[in-house]
């Protein structure tokens, strides 16, 4: 043991290669735990735009206030917030912020003057993209 | 091959490190991309299970009443008995139904005849069970027709539980009068302003022996001390605390008192520990020493507690002199200060009662030992301007200086204000023959919710053996604790003909009165009266419903998988209204879903069902 220590010291390269190796693993490692957050970022993003589904269960032209009432229900596997409201491509004030857990459901109320008999188009858009939504006419 | 490419990484020194590094890039990319595929898949199957789903909405109709509801368990028997048959036979009307036959729930069959007791809580909270009752029965007309022992002992207070008859001790008072008074405990309580029928007494056994008739047993306390002479009775469990100076003992079956300085001077019953209800407190009392003076005073206590000092309360006494009878409210306040002549070596009754100590208000009269007791109180007033107590320790007020008072027959019972009353039904003779059966019907509130029905109505059909005898419809009202028919659209009762009868009442507007909080209607039949044709009844159908001023959706499944139903909008002009549901539909079904709380008017409306994966069916009336 004492002879294998004499000879490493008296060795001047020995501490090269074993400083070189050490870098190697800790660049290594930091590279696949680079490598690991960032698959796991981007296939939970992914998976989330995948999950979302909302559904208008009915939209009201409210007499009463004069404004426009969505009903949504969230049937997807994760929670959505409702981002934008547009009315015929215009973004409207809504009651925001608007979020919806898995399987609930709410009244979003969006501030616009309808006009009876015209035609709208509703588009409820949510913070990762999903688009709800359609033409309805105003009775 | 193989070994030239072992022979290839042996000799390659960073053959090994690229190796790992592939494997695990590839092991991160299986991982990546199954983790996207299965979401993915997961994901598309819940659209192509939405794509297949198929529900529609085939009719929406009005409806006025519920389904029926049959009994959850068998009927009880209270009179009579069943014959053949189970409570299932009643659910529809078909060719099954179950007998009954006429005949009497009788305790005890040495006896010929009773008379039922009612008891009536006069207050609006409840009547705690132990409470003593007194119910005043003519037992000098019952004596004269040989219809009752004149030592009393063939007649018997008994309850009836539900299940079992239990014969409650009594104390008899005056028999032999044309006002005899029973006194005994009551067995159960009585909700605020109720009524419980479930006693009755019994007579009619010349070969009675002696009647249970432990006075203990009939009231909160009662002690005559009929016992050995005893130097000092707090060696006893029951009356283990004194308060102040003096000496209490047993001699010659009474209660000795010798004062001495001291104050409070009680002698505590312990046996009854604290008493949080108001009381009644009557007691024999005997001075046959009186020094006179502010110390000299004796009597009865209640609302005892230690401020100051242990025994401190409310009290009943004589005091001063032979002519008063005072309220004191100890080491506080003396209250009322009343007058009454008495004489030493004389036995009196003392009745003292407080009730609600907060008000500080008590009662006290006194009046000679064999003589009628007065209706008025010699002293109802106050204990002064001291701080009011509670409820506590109740007991004797014994003497701050060397008088000698005996008491005897110390009775206490609880209050109320004003007392529940007593009344005794007709006659009952054991070979009367009567049929009373009850049953439990629950109805579905989660369909019907009660604050949206209109009434209940009740229904039975039945044929009975003799056509002579009427029928009742009966339900338990949860105001007077009691089988009443009050309120009902008839009271008259039914005549039954010689074949299947259908008979039916409604609840009207009362029906409230008669629905527990979970829905449940105890309802009964009951025949008219005693007579004396053993009558058979057979019931083919027995069940209440709802009426509502509901609609009845109806869904059918067209798809091939099983649909949840989970939203339910009735839209029109003016109004979008939602209803959470919650049903069910297996593939190729249809299902009727009742809601009472949705009525539909003539105009036009649109009704829409959403499924829990999305999908909406429609149905519009135009």
């Amino acid at each position: 043991m004492a002879v294998k220590l004499r000879k490493f010291l008296r060795d001047k390269r020995a501490i090269t290669p074993v400083l070189s190796n050490l870098l190697l693993t800790v660049v290594a490692v930091a590279a696949m735990a680079l490598a690991t957050t960032a698959t796991y970022v981007i296939t939970t993003n992914l998976r989330e735009n995948m999950s979302e589904r909302v559904i208008v269960e009915d939209l009201w032209f409210n007499n009463s206030t004069g404004n426009i009432n969505v009903y949504l229900r969230n049937i997807g596997k994760v929670a959505i917030h409702v981002s934008a409201a547009y009315i015929n491509h215009t973004s409207q004030p809504f009651n925001s912020p608007f979020n919806l857990e898995i399987g609930a459901h709410g009244w979003l109320n969006i501030s616009y003057s309808w006009a009876s008999g015209s035609l709208y188009y509703v588009d409820i858009v949510t913070n990762r993209g999903t688009h709800v939504g359609g033409y309805y006419k105003a009775p | 091959m193989l070994e030239a490419i072992i022979k290839r990484l042996k000799h390659d020194k960073h053959g090994v490190s690229n190796v790992i590094v592939v494997m695990l890039s590839l092991v991160l990319i299986v991982v990546i991309v199954a983790n996207v595929v299965l979401w993915s898949y997961q994901m598309n199957q819940l659209d192509w299970e939405k794509m297949h789903e198929n529900v529609e909405i085939t009719d929406v109709a009005n409806v006025t009443s519920s389904s029926w509801f049959g009994v959850q368990r068998e009927y009880m028997v209270n009179m009579g008995s069943r014959i053949n048959g189970t409570c299932i036979d009643t659910h529809a009307i078909d060719d099954q139904y179950e007998s009954f036959r006429e005949g009497s729930n009788w305790w005890n069959t040495n006896y010929g005849f009773r008379r039922q007791i009612t008891i009536v809580n006069n207050v609006a909270s409840m009547l705690d069970v132990g409470y003593s009752v007194c119910v005043t029965i003519n037992t000098a007309s019952l004596v004269s027709a040989s219809k009752m022992l004149s030592d009393g002992n063939d007649l018997r207070v008994v309850y009836w539980s539900g299940s079992n008859w239990i014969e409650l001790d009594r104390e008899v008072i005056d028999m032999n009068s044309t006002s005899t008074q029973v006194w005994f405990k009551t067995q159960a309580t009585i909700e605020a302003n109720g009524s419980d029928s479930n006693y009755y007494i019994y007579y009619r056994n010349p070969s009675a022996g002696s009647p249970p008739a432990n006075k203990i047993n009939v009231y909160l306390w009662y002690d005559d001390f009929d016992r050995a002479d005893k130097p000092d009775i707090t060696t006893e469990a029951s009356y283990s605390v004194k308060t102040g100076g003096g000496a209490w003992s047993i001699e010659t079956n009474k209660l000795k008192n010798v004062g001495a300085a001291g104050d409070p001077n009680k002698l505590v019953i312990t046996g009854l520990g604290n008493v949080n209800a108001d009381i009644d407190m009557l007691v024999k009392i005997e001075v046959t020493s009186f020094a006179g003076g502010d110390l000299s005073r004796m009597g009865l206590s209640c609302c005892m507690d230690t401020n100051p000092s242990r025994g401190s309360g409310y009290c009943g006494l004589f005091h001063q002199d032979t002519s008063s009878l005072d309220l004191l409210n100890d080491l506080r306040s003396w209250g009322t200060q009343g007058t009454y002549g008495w004489s030493l070596n004389t036995w009196y009754y003392m009745r003292f009662r407080v009730i609600d100590p907060a008000s500080r208000l008590g009662k006290v009269k006194v009046w000679q030992v064999g003589t009628t007791e007065p209706n008025a109180w010699t002293v109802d007033g106050n204990f002064g301007g001291g701080t009011a107590r509670t409820y506590g320790e109740v007991g004797f007020l014994g003497s701050r200086t060397t008088d000698t008072t005996y008491f005897d027959e110390i009775l206490i019972r609880y209050m109320t204000d004003p007392e529940p009353s007593t009344s005794l039904g007709a006659e009952e003779s054991q070979g009367d023959n009567r049929l009373d059966i009850d049953g439990t019907f629950v109805i579905d509130t989660s369909t019907y919710p009660l604050s949206y029905l209109q009434t209940v109505e009740i229904q039975i059909r039945f044929r009975s053996s003799d056509t002579g005898e009427k029928w009742y419809l009966k339900a338990y009202n949860r105001m007077s604790s009691t089988y009443i028919d009050s309120g009902f659209n008839s009271t008259t009762g039914y005549t039954p003909t010689t074949g299947w009868d259908y008979y039916a009442v409604n609840l009207t507007d009362q029906w409230n009165s008669y629905a527990y909080g979970n829905s449940t209607v105890y309802v009964k039949i009951v025949d008219e009266g005693v007579d004396g044709n053993q009558t058979t009844i057979d019931i083919d159908f027995f069940a209440v419903r709802v009426v509502i001023n509901g609609t009845k959706f109806t869904f059918q499944n067209k798809g091939s998988l099983t649909s949840h139903l989970v939203s339910l909008w009735v839209t029109n002009s003016t109004n979008h209204q939602r209803y959470d549901m919650n049903i069910f539909i297996n593939s190729g079904d249809s299902v009727s879903y009742i809601r009472g709380d949705i009525s539909l008017q003539n105009t036009p409306y649109m009704v829409k069902v959403v499924t829990e994966r999305g999908n909406t069916a429609v149905l519009t009336n135009p």
